[in-house]
């Protein structure tokens, strides 16, 4: 094994590690907003890929607005699963299992109609700034992989300090932690749990349209990333964004080095093992008691 | 009270009229079969699920090939008719549809399936009754050898692995590099090892990854630091390729013919390019007994076929073969005697008395290159040794 | 309606509970900047009168009327942001977050900018949030929390729990604080500060409704109710309610 395999191996993890923790990172927001576990979070990421696929090679709009309205179409979807579905069960007292099958419900359901209306094939993005490769310790970097590492990192600190030093983000936090309590104190509790699935779905759709130009999208991608997106989630505290982005990277990395170090063949079971171990010796997560009371 | 009694009255009179009406809407009108019955072929396909992949386009071919015969007058007079059945790409489904095809359709011969486990559970009803099958999918297990009436259209996976061997041999490649998925990429791995030691290749660098893995850069990695002088990839998905060909490799690339199609080729992207398939049909510049068929496959769905389209085409016209020699009203063992024989395919030529069952050649095998995302057809053919 | 001395006014008010009566025509009133106590036995209807109140449940008979205006059809987060906060027998606060951070989700209703500049961090959120976090960091000063602001809630002790959550409904300016059992689980020198707190806050021009169990701290009150099994047999100061011969006799066990 040389520095230059090494090297690449560990890009290739980081790569793979920041898609699975932006689909944790909303899932988390999610989580923390409303103690739903959101197993459609993918579909997220699938919709707002597909709007901009169509309004960029559909219609020639330019990037930067098809991209802004991938992102909004995200919130929109957030904010209608929210008022159509999570809200009638809330106020119907729903036990805590339903959310999570009607969340797979609502999953199953969008990737069957991206399938129907626009079929099985797959779309790959053009990546973000220019076609560039760079070397880095003999490793290929395309261009776009550096700006998936920084707007990775500028989404988890706003979503920080989002939470932290904002009133919307700080009333979000409140009604999830104490509804009753937060009502009491004027919050409307109703409406921030609206906002928070709108975040965890502009949250999700931007993971989409990050990960497009590496990943070709289609109509069953969703699933697959939404189980790698609860791994990173859980691994880091499920209430945690920073956590999951943490968890994402470690998911990533540990995935490569098995690849690099042991086999191909053996990468699942050294991964999960792996995380088996962790979640035992660190059940509260990667980040401890912080990340379960809310990064 | 009065009032009470009419409607009960009415009640049943209007439930009877509504059963007599369902009934009289589902017996099927003896007016409409006023000529001379159909000829039934029962066709079972993976049309979702995970082989939707191949079953969607085997049944466009089977569908354009019913549209062809039946305005040629189909099979002695006789028009033809496809009753064409979703296997949902598992065997436990082939088994009912192939169950109600062959009792309550009473179709005369079977189409099916895509892919080999739904093969041999239908395998497992033709065979008894030897009704003659025409598979779409590889020669399977050992089994498989033992139906005689269930015949491959498709090539087995040996012949698959001696193929690539063989065009790496003509390039002069000794060390290869091999990246191939968990499902059918296995199987032509293990073929390739067998074989790899009689052309004098080596495999230096050979890595896994799952069938629908979104990413495989880190085994592309290995592979290059291995510096291979070719490298095979064998999966369905545009991945690999992808990866191998961001990290800068220049190789040349041979890939298995299950990634020659325009699907995947649109998922590679930029790195459709430089790789070759021992394949059977390019549309873009076809052997001249194929230019036919993709004339009249271009006029109807307005794009060029490739593989999996032909063999659903020359499945059809193989049942339709057999039947004309042994004739439309002949029972199953007359039909299967009739099958096993040559038969020149578009897609290729086959020789169904053969061991596996589908007697394609080495020699028959069609070298295709994709350069900048189109498919050119090679000059290089593999002799029988 | 005489709305206009008084900010809180109940007329007729009964609720029941699967055909049993827990509140039956209660009638009483709470004027501005004054301090109302309610007392009674264990389930006679203090708790259901509070959630009528604040919104938690939606009274079947009767008027509820705040600062001259019927609060049916309000919100418990509509009477909240006009100010009729209350607080609960367990302190309820936000575990998960900081003592500082609990106070300022209380100033929120005080703000008026909007999620777009929240998101876009637009000057009018951040001077907002600046506000917020300097009335916090005052209330922290003044309910003696300051050591303590940066300290998750869940870490807090009962009688501290009280006081943050009693701040926490204070900042946000109520012009009705409604506090049950605020002396529960804590020792005297709490309750002390309690009433020096509760006195305060009337001096400031908040109008307080207290339920306690507590005799002493109830002295407290301008006039005091007793509930007895959905209806009010008794009204007063309170040495004259010691001294009520019916309430002797059902509550004060004479």
């Amino acid at each position: 094994m040389n520095v230059g395999l090494l090297a690449q191996s560990l890009l290739a993890g980081i790569t793979n590690g920041l898609t699975y923790a932006l689909i944790g990172i909303g899932l988390a927001a999610i989580f923390k907003g409303s103690r739903v576990p959101n197993a459609m979070q993918g579909e997220f990421s699938v919709v707002g890929a597909i709007v901009v696929v169509l309004l960029l090679t559909g219609h020639g709009w330019p990037y930067w607005l098809a991209i802004l309205c991938g992102g909004l179409s995200g919130a929109i979807l957030g904010a209608f699963i929210e008022v159509a579905f999570i809200r009638y069960m809330i106020r119907n007292a729903a036990p805590e299992d339903s959310y999570l099958l009607l969340t797979i419900g609502i999953g199953l359901s969008i990737s069957a109609a991206v399938l129907y209306f626009f079929g099985r094939e797959s779309h790959l993005l053009p990546g973000f700034g220019s076609d560039n490769l760079y070397i880095i310790l003999d490793a290929v970097v395309r261009e776009h992989v550096i700006w998936l590492i920084a707007i990775s990192i500028l989404l988890t600190i706003g979503l920080r300090q989002f939470y932290r030093t904002t009133s919307v983000g700080l009333k979000m936090m409140a009604a999830s932690i104490d509804p009753v309590g937060a009502a009491s104190i004027g919050i409307d509790v109703t409406l921030m749990r609206t906002f928070t699935f709108m975040l965890g779905g502009a949250l999700g759709a931007a993971a989409g349209i990050l990960i497009t130009p590496i990943i070709p999208v289609d109509y069953m991608i969703g699933l697959q990333l939404t189980l790698k997106g609860f791994a990173a989630a859980i691994l880091g505290g499920l209430t945690n964004p920073l956590g999951a982005a943490i968890g994402g990277l470690v998911l990533g990395i540990i995935e490569a080095m098995a690849i690099v170090g042991v086999s191909s063949s053996y990468k699942d079971v050294i991964t999960f093992s792996l995380l088996i171990l962790i979640m035992i010796a660190m059940p509260q997560g990667l980040l401890g008691r912080a990340g379960r009371t809310g990064g | 009270m009065t009032a009470k009694k009419t409607y009960h009255g009415r009640a049943p009179a209007a439930f009877a009229l509504i059963v007599a009406g369902v009934a009289f809407l589902s017996t099927p009108a003896a007016a409409q079969r006023s000529g001379a019955e159909p000829f039934k072929i029962g066709v079972i396909l993976a049309l979702t699920g995970a082989g939707a992949g191949l079953g969607i386009p085997e049944r466009s071919g089977a569908l354009l090939a019913e549209k062809i015969i039946n305005s040629k007058g189909g099979v002695n007079g006789t028009p033809i008719q496809l009753v064409i059945e979703d296997d949902g790409s598992n065997p436990d489904g082939a088994i009912s549809k192939a169950n109600s095809l062959i009792h309550r359709e009473k179709v005369s011969a079977l189409i099916g399936s895509s892919q080999t486990a739904s093969t041999v559970a239908i395998g497992g009803l033709t065979d008894p009754l030897k009704m003659p099958q025409v598979a779409l999918s590889g020669l399977g297990p050992a089994i498989e050898r033992d139906r005689k009436c269930v015949l491959h259209v498709a090539p087995s996976q040996a012949l698959n692995a001696k193929a690539i061997l063989e065009y790496a041999s003509s390039i002069g490649a000794k060390k290869l590099g091999a990246l191939y998925d968990s499902g059918y990429g296995t199987v032509v791995y293990n073929e390739l090892r067998k074989l790899s030691d009689a052309y004098g290749i080596a495999f230096v660098a050979t890595e896994k990854f799952e069938i629908s893995a979104t990413d495989t850069t880190t085994q592309a990695a290995k592979i290059r630091a291995a510096q291979p002088d070719a490298i095979v990839v064998v999966g369905v998905t545009g991945v690999p390729i992808r990866s191998l060909r961001q990290l800068q490799m220049k190789q040349t690339i041979i890939a298995a013919n299950g990634l020659a199609s325009y699907e995947t080729v649109k998922s590679m992207g930029d790195a459709a390019d430089n790789v070759v398939f021992p394949e059977f049909l390019v549309g873009e510049d076809p052997l001249p007994h194929q230019a036919e068929f993709v004339k009249l496959f271009h006029k109807e769905y307005g794009r060029f076929p490739k593989i999996l389209e032909a063999v659903g085409w020359d499945a059809v016209h193989v049942i339709l073969a057999a039947f004309k020699k042994a004739d439309v009203g002949a029972n199953n063992e007359k039909v299967c005697e009739a099958i096993r024989s040559t038969f020149k395919g578009d897609m290729t030529d086959y020789d169904f008395s053969a061991d596996d069952l589908n007697g394609i050649k080495l020699s028959n095998i069609v070298y295709s290159k994709l350069v900048a995302g189109q498919f050119t057809r090679l000059p290089f053919q593999a002799k029988e040794k | 309606m005489s709305g206009h001395t008084e900010i809180l006014s109940l007329r007729s008010v009964g609720h029941s509970f699967g055909g049993f009566s827990v509140l039956k025509n209660v009638n009483f009133s709470v004027p501005h900047g004054s301090i109302v106590g309610l007392i009674g036995p264990n389930g006679s209807g203090k708790t259901t009168l509070f959630n009528v109140i604040s919104g938690y449940i939606r009274h079947q008979h009767g008027l509820v009327a705040y600062d001259g205006h019927n609060m049916q059809a309000e919100s418990i987060q509509a009477r909240s942001s006009a100010g009729l906060v209350r607080t609960f027998q367990t302190p309820k606060v936000f575990e998960q977050m900081t003592v500082l951070e609990n106070i300022m989700a209380g100033a929120c209703k005080l703000t008026r900018s909007g999620v777009i500049e929240d998101i876009f961090s637009l000057p009018r959120s951040r001077a907002d949030m600046r506000r917020i976090f300097e009335l916090a960091e005052e209330a922290c000063l003044k309910f003696g929390m300051e050591k303590l602001r940066h300290d998750l809630a869940l870490r807090l002790p009962a009688g501290q729990r009280r006081v943050l959550e009693i701040a926490r409904a204070v900042i946000g300016r109520p012009r009705l604080l409604m506090l049950d059992e605020p002396s529960s689980g804590l020792n005297t020198n709490e309750i002390a500060s309690l009433r020096r707190w509760i006195e305060q806050l009337r001096a400031e021009g908040i109008a307080i409704l207290l339920v306690s169990h507590d005799m002493e701290l109830m002295t407290v009150a301008d006039c005091v109710h007793v509930l007895y099994f959905g209806e009010i047999i008794a009204s007063g100061g309170m040495d004259e309610i010691q001294k009520n011969t019916q309430v002797r006799e059902v509550y004060l066990g004479a």
